[in-house]
């Protein structure tokens, strides 16, 4: 089943004309669409989110404050790529979540601790936990965008702003990097 | 593990992470208020809102008289302060600092107060306050955007001590959310004249005050009404070039004000109205600004006249027109009958006057805009790139955007310069992409183009569909040669099933030299990996020839290529001495023969500035690391494992006996397990396979002696 929405998220374009129905009502006050909207994207809002903020409590702070955006401006929305739409708003306040924090060095989450998640299994914490510590910026923001949102590696380079061929290079160094720390944790 | 599965994995875990609280959400969302987004008109081709990173800050100081006599009645305001970047914000202090009022003296500045009581605050405070909302806002970005502070106070003194305070205070403001400012005092005296110009613009005396100075210090061909509407960072430019030509007695100006050599907004203006044939009293122009695009920068001038909205990019040096774009808002008559998309492109293509053979890239794509059904239709003639929008009812042309693309410059920041300057255009390139993919243009569909810079040096982006696969090519845009290439293929996961064949390693090797067209004995660096997907056989083949890297998959039954991937590097700035020179430095700094190495693996990368190749190698039991100078090929860091116990691969049992072994033990066949990974762990203290399957509702995991094929442990589970 998973596997199955993967592939569909990664064949976009049918997808993102359903996103852009409901942005059209939620535009005209529909709740009901707002939730959809919520079920299908969170994913991606999240992992954009954490992709920036490296901590669960603020990630979840901008992904909720997001579709808070989506809510009030929807309206506002012209067209293009509604998931690029949504996630340049989570860039956005994620940005602005950043420049709210003191330069002072953060302890790492220890995401194996973290409490009361009761999807969350423990191989999703070796597995987040190695995302937020083997990897640098770009690599860990690129791999995570490719993971969740369905966007190509270009319209991944577009909403980073940076070259294709840096995306395409980072994106595989970073699954390398990954899958050796993961199996490396694996080891007894 | 695949790429897939750490993919898989991955959004297992986000899902698993993510908040899943709709009923919260919901609860906080009352009445939609439509707040302004940030977010700058986008057109087809631009990027996403930036990161802010600059601003320049423009302190006003004033100490007059006028205007001053009832407030000095009352005794209780004693400093005028003023803030404008294109918000204009009027504080009253008294003469503790405190605020006693804070209007807005424009629109956009309601909007910045929005939510805010400043009576009664400090100062500092409030300053605080109103740049935070500026930069919440957008309203201070990367373009070199100004804010204006005027004081005005009877005291000179004081005025001048207040000056320096709200200096201070903004500047670190922005310093604190990384924005740099330069700053132009001025001294002046407040007059009639100008407060009657501020009640008459709708703009605050300071504001008034830098235009009337510009004026003074001008050559006569600026007045006062030209200026009004120009922004705070346009006025500050221009008071830059007068500053530096010393035209300008009463002012000073510290910092960098970068921009004083371009044409002005008032000639782009009339550039973008000529080109437009539209003539300036018919015209209402609502926005001048600057923007960097293509390399260089231009006046976004945006104009209405009639039904037309009009947006024209004028080079800030030249005065070219570098792009245009007008839109008619015709409202859309209701449904109808869709068009489809030949009948798109062929409007499109009439209103350029170009017939279909005479362009490339030719696509048409549907899209829905402001409530109206559309069809974008690109192409490109030469350097010249085509944007339409057409009706998807009427086949009318909704807007159209038309943009030159100059031939190659040098790159900005001390990029790779592409020598000669050409440019072989996109047609070129599209060629250079299919050829390599070893196809004609009517073999494909979906076919795309765009132009663009990378560290300097300029590059075509192909992609075209043939199939169900898809190509990515980035062509180098001076000599068309293919910097790298993406293939993938789509079509189901069924693949062969686990009890297939099975190529071996050679023949997948041969299979991927034959697709890159690489013979065997020029390829260095070859690594080739076995691994399971769901149940297919697949081998994985990494090599180097040059200075291009090779990836490919290719099935481990059919021997077809699923993907590849290359990527061509670029020779570094400095020397650069390759894979091969780095392999032997590494194999001499150990002690080893290049054909007594096995596991041999070259990685090139840059670290802080340095190329550098890491290479990694077997010899006998031990493993070896080295960073190589990618330069000097002198050896950086070296990593030396002895594993006493290690069985090199040659020696191990190898993976289909350690699988057999598994499954056996388990009483499970071949046919009947699904999603099997075998790893092999032979650097262990006891090398071993780890081998993992699921059958009939089970999970397996187990543990196989890599000497003997025994097996060392085992566990099972509901799957």
């Amino acid at each position: 089943m998973l596997f199955l929405t993967l592939l569909q998220a990664e064949n976009a374009p049918e997808r993102d004309d359903e996103l852009k129905e409901l942005l059209a009502q939620v535009a005209a006050g529909d709740r009901d669409a707002l939730g959809e909207l919520y079920r299908r994207t969170r994913t991606a809002v999240y992992g954009l989110a954490l992709s920036y903020l490296k901590r669960q409590g603020d990630a979840e702070d901008v992904t909720q404050n997001t579709f808070l955006r989506v809510w009030d401006c929807a309206g506002q929305y012209r067209g293009g790529r509604a998931m690029s739409w949504l996630l340049t708003i989570a860039r956005n306040l994620s940005l602005m979540a950043l420049r709210g924090r003191k330069e002072e060095d953060l302890p790492a989450e220890d995401w194996l601790a973290l409490p009361d998640r009761p999807a969350l299994t423990h191989e999703d914490r070796h597995v987040l936990s190695a995302v937020l510590s083997a990897l640098e910026e770009r690599e860990r923001r690129i791999v995570l965008l490719h993971a969740v949102t369905g966007l190509k590696h270009r319209e991944i380079a577009a909403l980073l702003e940076l070259p294709l061929s840096t995306v395409l290079s980072k994106y595989h160094r970073a699954l390398k990097k990954l899958r050796a720390q993961l199996e490396g944790d694996e080891t007894p | 593990m695949t790429d897939r599965e750490l993919e898989q994995k991955l959004y297992q875990a986000l899902d698993h992470a993510a908040p899943d609280d709709l009923e919260g959400l919901l609860s906080r969302c009352g009445t939609q208020k439509g707040t302004v987004i940030p977010m700058k008109k986008q057109t087809a081709k631009r990027r996403f809102l930036p990161l802010l990173t600059a601003a320049c800050l423009v302190l006003v100081v004033a100490g007059g008289t006028f205007g001053f006599n009832q407030y000095r009645q009352s005794g209780a305001v004693a400093s005028i302060v003023s803030l404008d970047v294109n918000p204009s914000i009027e504080l009253k202090l008294n003469s503790r600092e405190k605020v006693l009022s804070a209007t807005p003296l424009n629109d956009d500045a309601v909007l910045i107060l929005d939510g805010m009581d400043l009576t009664g605050d400090d100062l500092n405070k409030a300053m605080n306050a109103i740049i935070g909302s500026l930069l919440k806002n957008g309203y201070v970005d990367e373009l070199a955007n100004s804010i204006l502070i005027t004081v005005e106070d009877a005291d000179a003194q004081r005025a001048a001590a207040l000056q320096q305070k709200l200096n201070d205070e903004a500047s670190a403001i922005l310093a604190g959310a990384s924005v740099s400012g330069a700053v132009l005092t001025q001294t002046l005296e407040n007059s009639a004249q100008l407060q009657q110009q501020t009640q008459e613009y709708g703009i605050s005396t300071g504001k008034a005050a830098l235009i009337q100075a510009i004026v003074a210090a001008g050559d006569g061909t600026q007045t006062f009404e030209s200026l009004v509407g120009l922004s705070i960072n346009e006025l500050n430019l221009l008071s830059s070039g007068l500053v530096q030509s010393g035209a300008a007695a009463t002012l000073t100006a510290t910092g960098s004000a970068s921009q004083s050599a371009y044409i002005g907004a008032e000639a782009a203006k009339s550039a973008a109205l000529s080109a437009a044939g539209v003539s300036a009293s018919a015209a209402t122009v609502y926005k001048t600004d600057f923007d960097y695009e293509d390399g260089r920068m231009v006046y976004e001038v945006e104009f209405r006249a009639g039904q037309t909205e009009y947006e024209y990019d004028i080079d800030a040096v030249t005065g070219d027109v570098v792009a245009y774009q007008q839109k008619v808002r015709a409202a859309q008559s209701g449904q109808g009958t869709d068009i489809g998309a030949e009948a798109a492109k062929s409007a499109a293509l009439g209103h350029a006057g170009l017939s279909a053979s005479a362009v490339t890239g030719l696509t048409a794509r549907q899209d829905y805009d402001d409530g109206l059904f559309l069809y974008e239709v690109e192409f490109w003639k030469g350097t010249t790139e085509y944007d339409y929008e057409i009706d998807g009812y009427s086949a009318a042309v909704v807007s159209h955007e038309v943009k030159t693309h100059t031939g190659v410059t040098a790159g900005n920041s001390g990029g790779v310069s592409t020598g000669g300057g050409t440019d072989i255009g996109a047609d070129a390139a599209k060629a250079a992409a299919l050829s390599a993919a070893g196809l004609s243009e009517s073999q494909v569909t979906r076919l795309r183009v765009e132009r663009g810079y990378d560290d300097g040096r300029l590059e075509y982006d192909v992609e075209f569909w043939s199939g169900t696969t898809e190509y990515d090519y980035e062509i180098d845009g001076a000599t068309g040669a293919v910097l790298s290439s993406d293939i993938e293929r789509g079509g189901s996961q069924s693949g062969s099933s686990a009890s297939g064949t099975d190529i071996g390693a050679a023949a997948a090797k041969s299979a991927a030299f034959a697709a890159a067209g690489v013979a065997a004995g020029d390829a260095s660096a070859v690594k080739v990996e076995r691994d399971y997907d769901g149940g297919r056989l697949k081998y994985e083949v990494e090599f180097w020839s040059g200075t291009t890297e090779y990836d490919y998959e290719i099935d481990g039954t059919t021997g077809a290529v699923l993907s590849s991937d290359t990527e061509t590097h670029a020779a570094a700035a400095g020397t650069d001495i390759g894979a091969e020179a780095a392999k032997s430095a590494a194999f001499a700094a150990a002690g080893v023969s290049a054909s007594g190495a096995s596991s041999v693996r070259v990685e090139r990368d840059y670290d802080d500035g340095r190329l550098e190749y890491e290479v990694e190698f077997w010899s006998g039991t031990t493993e070896y690391d080295y960073t190589i100078d990618g330069a000097t090929g002198s050896v950086l860091k070296q990593e030396r494992e002895d594993h006493p116990n290690a069985l090199s691969p040659s020696q191990a049992v190898g993976t289909e006996a350690a699988l057999a072994a598994a499954l056996s033990h388990a009483g499970v066949s071949q046919s009947n397990a699904y999603e099997i990974e075998v790893e092999p762990e032979l650097d262990e203290r006891t090398p071993h396979y780890e081998v993992q399957f699921k059958s009939g509702g089970m999970e397996y995991e187990y543990k196989i002696d890599a000497a003997t094929g025994g097996v060392l442990s085992y566990e099972s589970e509901w799957d």
